[in-house]
């Protein structure tokens, strides 16, 4: 990875993250990493724990970044979410699997697309 | 509408089927708080596995949105392999519990069977017949199914059936903002089924059609041996219309089957005539008698209470024509295979056709035969003994002769030789009800001794036919079952020497037998 692209997905996840203080939402971690892998943020809003992946893109030449966070990488923060809530202590609550897509423009044009819910644990079914 | 509040335990029944009969499936669901995901279990198969996807989307477009959470589907039994798209719909309606937009206990008696588009809408399913009597049985009190089902599941009486267009329409009932009208049976067209055919239309041909009325009137197997164009293929057709209408008890049964095989017309009413299935000589062993890896019945099963008419039966794989022995003997068939074993009925008539020979012309009065004595034997050798043994009635049909063809005179309507069927029928069924029976081909061998006593003349007859013929003790029970049809056709109780005479010459006419 160049620092270039570091740099880039750093100030994608700096913009997620204000855009979601804007909106009522409590960051309550950032960049939590843990052996089981990373997630970017995890959010609290009510009583619901949001766990949100940013990706950022300068084009879609690529693919929509949403598209990137693909089965393996939603297997990898499920697994990461359950560390979180088992270290934090909490048992029994409401939580949920964000995608937050920042298309980097050139200058100010930044724009910043919020996916609730975006995924879910599979079942064996 | 939004969920909201309590999140609760909500069940509800679906129904799948097993076999030819219905089985109640629990449907239990339940969300709770948690890392949100969906998980049915419960030995799902791939189609009921899918029905997530269509559930959730058919909730949302119902203009319903649900929160995500830990949501786990269970359906009980949960040994048995589900199949059925029809548990769409009670999986959609127990999701809708739990999150307390329906009312848990509206839900909870009811019987929900129909397929969901991602739209919302209702679609009817196969196999809905037999979960209707299914939930007749265990005392359901409403069953919803999609608008197309609903004359199906009215056949069950005593049932309150509910159509639905769309899940929409069903929450709005379920929640009392609609009141729902019970579905009620259009006028049942009971009028006779009509035929395109009759035997009026066929000339001459006087001793197969006696045969035919024979064979209809004791439900008897039979065996036409004939040169190419004599009309083996004609006659058969026609034996539908002879045949006495189905009981109610009949149809219901008939229809079952073509419920689960999906194979009722659309708008899928009672079936009200007799099956005739004529499978195709390359039809392979489990088209025959079922099969699959959760078996779904075949021809022997879709011909139940009709005929299985086996036209060019020597061209008939070895193996496809074997595997009739069993059903024929006892009127049904037991398929096992890894994942399910399941018994059909399969109480047929079955009636055969086949040329004497390759080229056609053995034994005819004026085409010469150029088959070689082995290669007739080769041809004839492919009907095993055991099989041949089965067949009750086995004749010859010759030529029509062309004074026959040319006559003006019409021949016997069907109308006139089914109220003889239906007459000699008559005499049987109130012979065989207390044993479960309604012809004399079901006879088993104790009855025979029982009903098919011989006067002292016809035993005559047949002492005689035994030395001259050398006929196995089957045979006996053959001809005694085909003479007591004869004497109901006859209208006597008894049965005396003609009657023998004629089962004798019936039996063994196509001389394939020894």
């Amino acid at each position: 990875m160049t620092m270039a692209t570091k740099r880039l997905g750093r100030a994608g996840e700096d913009l997620a993250a204000a855009y979601l203080e804007e909106r009522d939402y409590r960051i309550a971690a950032r960049n939590y990493r843990v052996p089981a892998g990373e997630i970017d943020i995890v959010a609290v809003k009510g009583r619901t724990v949001i766990f949100v992946e940013v990706k950022t893109r300068r084009s879609v030449r690529c693919g929509t970044p949403a598209q990137a966070v693909g089965w393996y990488k939603q297997q990898k923060i499920i697994r990461t979410a359950y560390w979180f809530l088992q270290q934090a202590g909490i048992s029994e609550c409401e939580c949920r699997f964000d995608v937050m897509e920042v298309y980097a423009g050139e200058g100010e044009a930044w724009q910043v697309r919020h996916i609730p819910g975006a995924f879910e644990i599979e079942g064996r079914g | 509408m939004r969920g909201g509040g309590d999140l609760l335990f909500a069940r509800t029944y679906g129904a799948a089927t097993q076999g030819v009969d219905g089985l109640l499936i629990d449907v239990e669901v339940d969300a709770s708080a948690g890392l949100p995901g969906f998980d049915l279990v419960g030995l799902p198969d791939t189609a009921v596995r899918e029905s997530k996807e269509r559930v959730r989307t058919a909730i949302r477009n119902s203009g319903i949105r649900l929160k995500q959470e830990k949501v786990t589907i269970n359906l009980a039994p949960a040994g048995i392999r589900k199949d059925s798209p029809g548990l769409d719909l009670p999986m959609a309606v127990g999701l809708l519990a739990a999150y307390g937009i329906v009312p848990t206990e509206k839900a909870q008696g009811c019987l929900f069977a129909a397929e969901l588009s991602l739209e919302g809408e209702c679609r009817g399913i196969s196999g809905i017949l037999p979960m209707a009597v299914c939930a007749r049985e265990n005392g359901i009190k409403a069953f919803f199914v999609a608008k197309e089902n609903a004359r199906e599941a009215l056949l069950v009486e005593g049932l309150c059936v509910y159509a639905v267009a769309n899940l929409g329409e069903l929450v709005a009932f379920l929640r009392g903002d609609l009141v729902p009208e019970p579905a009620k049976a259009s006028e049942e067209n009971a009028d006779e089924p009509s035929w395109d055919d009759d035997f009026a239309d066929v000339q001459g041909q006087f001793q197969a059609k006696r045969a035919l009325e024979i064979a209809a009137a004791g439900g008897h197997n039979l065996l036409m041996v004939g040169v190419p164009g004599s009309g083996k293929t004609m006659l058969a057709r026609r034996l539908n219309t002879i045949l006495p209408p189905l009981t109610r008890e009949e149809a219901l049964e008939v229809t079952k089957i073509y419920s689960i095989a999906g194979m009722l017309p659309k708008e899928g009413g009672l079936v009200t005539r007799r099956p005739f299935r004529s499978p195709h000589h390359t039809i392979s062993t489990s088209a025959m008698i079922g099969g699959g890896s959760i078996p779904r019945p075949g021809e022997v099963t879709l011909a139940h209470h009709g005929v299985l008419f086996l036209d060019e039966l020597p061209e008939f794989s070895k193996r496809s024509l074997e595997v009739l022995r069993e059903p024929l003997e006892d009127h049904q068939i037991t398929i096992s295979r890894a994942q399910a074993k399941l018994t059909f009925p399969s109480s047929f008539m079955m009636i055969a056709a086949m040329n004497p020979c390759p080229c056609g012309f053995y034994g005819d009065a004026t085409h010469p035969c150029d088959c070689t004595p082995g290669e007739i034997k080769r041809y004839t050798r492919r009907l095993s003994g055991p099989l041949l043994d089965r067949v009750d009635l086995q004749i010859r049909v010759s030529r029509v002769e062309y004074k026959d063809l040319s006559s003006s005179k019409r021949a016997e309507s069907s109308d006139v030789i089914r109220e003889r069927v239906i007459a000699a029928r008559s005499r049987q069924i109130n012979r065989l009800r207390k044993h479960g029976l309604f012809c004399n081909a079901q006879m088993n061998h104790q009855l025979i001794r029982r009903y098919a006593k011989l006067d002292r003349d016809a035993l005559k007859i047949m002492e005689f036919a035994f030395e001259q013929y050398n006929l196995s003790a089957r045979s006996f029970d053959r001809i005694a079952k085909v003479a007591r049809t004869i004497a109901d056709l006859d209208g006597k109780d008894t049965i005396e020497a003609g009657h023998v005479a004629e089962a004798v010459q019936l039996r063994n006419e196509a001389g394939t037998v020894t």
